[in-house]
């Protein structure tokens, strides 16, 4: 096992999430690994010594305060979107970014439209200025690229 | 939750009882003020009983609980970073030691909870998260995703990076 995948393993180790047979293969790296011991060392070091945060404290009682939020009226596009959001940032950033990729796909569109246009050589553009043929079409009948 | 969608207002007060402690921590243990952490409370319960008339009642009203808590304290980091940078606050997790405690034990303790406190703050905005809620509030992996709206791997994947930051931040000084 390498240390590059040890190392995550180290850390789901820690919370017993790893399959028997895993486990077994990460303590057998650690066992021939100074640094990865050491990183697993420090990693659940730290992860103990979070027991040093102090509990928090009891929640205030603001139920009148939310009651009185709640009695409020809300209404309109903005307090649709921050219901939206809060109960799924997920849905509404699907939305932007399919958004975005239409927008997108449409001016890419545009772009290439404009790109496999077929460009008039200079022959056709002074035809068309001297005969006021602003299409160009009656080159490309000269030519025999187009039927008249 | 089933009263509390049809908008029993009775029914919002006992779920705002059942739930106002786990939320309220977790709000100030992600923001570490207890200023912010009331306002994201309060955010956070109106929030669902405005937006819970459209609950389905066959889901699993904690997973609806965890999404909104993890939304609104992540919608909240960029308000908090005013006042993550008083750290003289007093009314944040500060509570006094053990009386029979001797002073310079009770100051030692003090500043290992502030290094504590400052580690976990420093971290980037979902990771945090994802500490707070495995470390203090026991949350599976599978809660925590559901709470952030992620796959389990990559709650893992934060989990991990986390850990190495703190290992990082508590190791120096």
């Amino acid at each position: 096992m390498r240390c590059k995948t040890a190392l995550p393993l180290i850390s789901l180790d820690l919370d017993r999430r790893l399959p028997a047979v895993r486990a077994a293969e990460l303590a057998e790296h650690l066992r021939g690994c100074t640094d990865c011991r050491a990183a697993a060392s420090r990693m659940a070091a730290a992860w103990g010594l979070l027991e040093a945060a102090p509990a928090a404290p009891s929640a205030p009682d603001d139920w009148r305060l939310i009651a009185a939020r709640l009695d409020q009226p809300r209404s309109g596009l903005r307090a649709w979107l921050e219901d939206l959001w809060l109960a799924s940032p997920g849905r509404l950033a699907t939305v932007g970014v399919l958004s975005i990729f239409m927008l997108a796909g449409s001016a890419t569109g545009v772009w290439l439209a404009k790109g496999l246009t077929p460009k008039l050589p200079v022959e056709a553009v002074a035809m068309a200025e001297a005969f006021g043929d602003v299409s160009g079409s009656a080159w490309l009948v000269t030519e025999g690229q187009v039927r008249p | 939750m089933s009263r509390a969608a049809a908008g029993d207002r009775g029914a919002w007060r006992e779920l705002y009882e059942a739930h106002r402690d786990f939320v309220f921590r977790t709000a100030l243990r992600f923001t570490g003020n207890a200023d912010a952490a009331r306002d994201v409370a309060q955010d956070v319960f109106v929030a669902l009983f405005t937006s819970g008339r459209g609950f389905d009642p066959k889901g699993k009203f904690t997973t609806y609980l965890w999404r909104v808590v993890a939304n609104r304290c992540l919608n909240e980091r960029a308000r908090s970073r005013q006042r993550l940078e008083d750290p003289a606050d007093e009314r944040t997790l500060q509570l006094p030691g053990p009386a029979e405690q001797a002073p310079d034990r009770q100051l030692e303790r003090r500043e290992v909870q502030d290094k504590v406190r400052g580690a976990i703050l420093a971290l980037p905005e979902r990771q945090r998260l994802a500490v707070v809620l495995r470390r203090f509030e026991g949350l599976s992996y599978e809660g925590i995703a559901e709470a952030l709206e992620c796959s389990v791997s990559s709650v893992e994947s934060l989990l991990f990076r986390a850990r190495e930051n703190l290992a990082r931040s508590l190791a120096q000084g």
